[in-house]
């Protein structure tokens, strides 16, 4: 998933993305509330980790500028010293989405972190996609490879790629593959989708050879289907 | 903590802070005889960073150390208590940091 997370704290930063980092997570780092609201009006992550105590404006000033904002339903989990009853309530009312308390633990990290996206859509239940054969689908690890061999994708590439192929022989709209695979940022356009669907269609080798096709639908989107 | 693998890099990163935040306690604490309304919150600041970065680098006492800190000064502890708990969490960042020289 990607994951922005807003620690002012160098040190905890360093440590929390490199759990997340090493679990397969593509995390940006943010010190202030200023910079990550600024990143979130370019492009929206699956899950906000949040401090609460914060050199300019706290993390409950970006918890209700977001669930104010046009980014909607995005999770947001806090992880913050602040550990009386009184605040983890205050988050909660206020949209937070969970609540860890410092110092975090690893494990428990990742695992609420993977719950809430999933809970979000962000992961798939499934690790590895059924019925995708020659190529092999694995969510878990975010590789895809076609008869054994690894295809090396971007990020935004993988997510694309897998969405289609988890809802193949669906006509998928370009505000959908936006909405799923870039959030609601503003400043993507549905031409970005249309060049991501090209290059994970050459670089997939997605044609007749391979038994499938990617086919774009005039005015509505893209469906990815068996060759007949 | 001490189940969780922390890579040796990052622990020594951070272990490499201990004089630097040992420093920035003394001198907080320092500013707090001075009756510095600014070293207060200076002071609770360190503390917060530290409580919530100890234990995620397997310092779990320095970490309820700075926690402790933390919670006196919300509840309005006295000079001499506060002094007292500063000077012990800086003996612990100091000896942790002589530990591993």
């Amino acid at each position: 998933m990607r994951i922005d997370l807003l620690e002012d704290d160098p040190d905890q930063a360093e440590m929390i993305s490199h759990w997340l980092t090493e679990e397969g997570h593509d995390v940006r780092c943010y010190r202030s509330g200023g910079d990550l609201t600024r990143a979130l009006h370019r492009d929206v992550p699956d899950v906000l980790l949040l401090d609460w105590v914060l050199p300019e404006s706290s993390g409950m000033d970006v918890l209700t500028w977001v669930r104010q904002s046009f980014l909607g339903r995005i999770p947001v989990v806090f992880i913050t010293a602040q550990d009386s009853e009184e605040h983890v309530v205050a988050a909660l009312q206020a949209g937070a989405d969970d609540y860890l308390v410092k110092p975090p633990r690893r494990r428990e990290l990742l695992a609420r972190v993977q719950a809430v996206g999933r809970r979000a859509g962000a992961i798939q239940p499934a690790e590895v996609l059924q019925g995708t054969d020659p190529y092999v689908v694995d969510v878990g690890h975010r590789v895809i490879s076609l008869r054994g061999k690894s295809v090396e994708l971007t990020s935004k590439e993988f997510d694309l790629a897998a969405y289609m192929f988890a809802n193949a022989g669906r006509l998928v709209k370009r505000g959908v593959l936006l909405e799923r695979v870039w959030g609601r940022s503003q400043t993507i356009t549905t031409r970005t989708v249309d060049a991501h669907i090209s290059r994970i269609r050459k670089k997939l080798e997605i044609d007749e050879s391979n038994g499938w096709r990617l086919i774009s639908v005039y005015q509505h989107g893209y469906r990815l289907e068996r060759a007949a | 903590m001490a189940n969780e693998v922390i890579p040796e890099a990052l622990r020594r990163r951070y272990i490499d802070s201990f004089p630097a935040k040992s420093a920035a306690l003394d001198e907080a604490a320092q500013g707090l005889s001075a009756g510095g309304v600014e070293a207060l919150s200076a002071l609770r600041l360190q503390a917060h960073k530290l409580a919530g970065s100890a234990g995620m680098y397997g310092f779990d006492d320095l970490g309820h150390l700075a926690r402790e800190v933390v919670h006196a000064i919300d509840a309005g502890a006295g000079l001499p208590v506060l002094s007292a708990m500063v000077q012990s969490l800086a003996a612990g960042l100091t000896s942790a940091h002589a530990a591993v020289e």
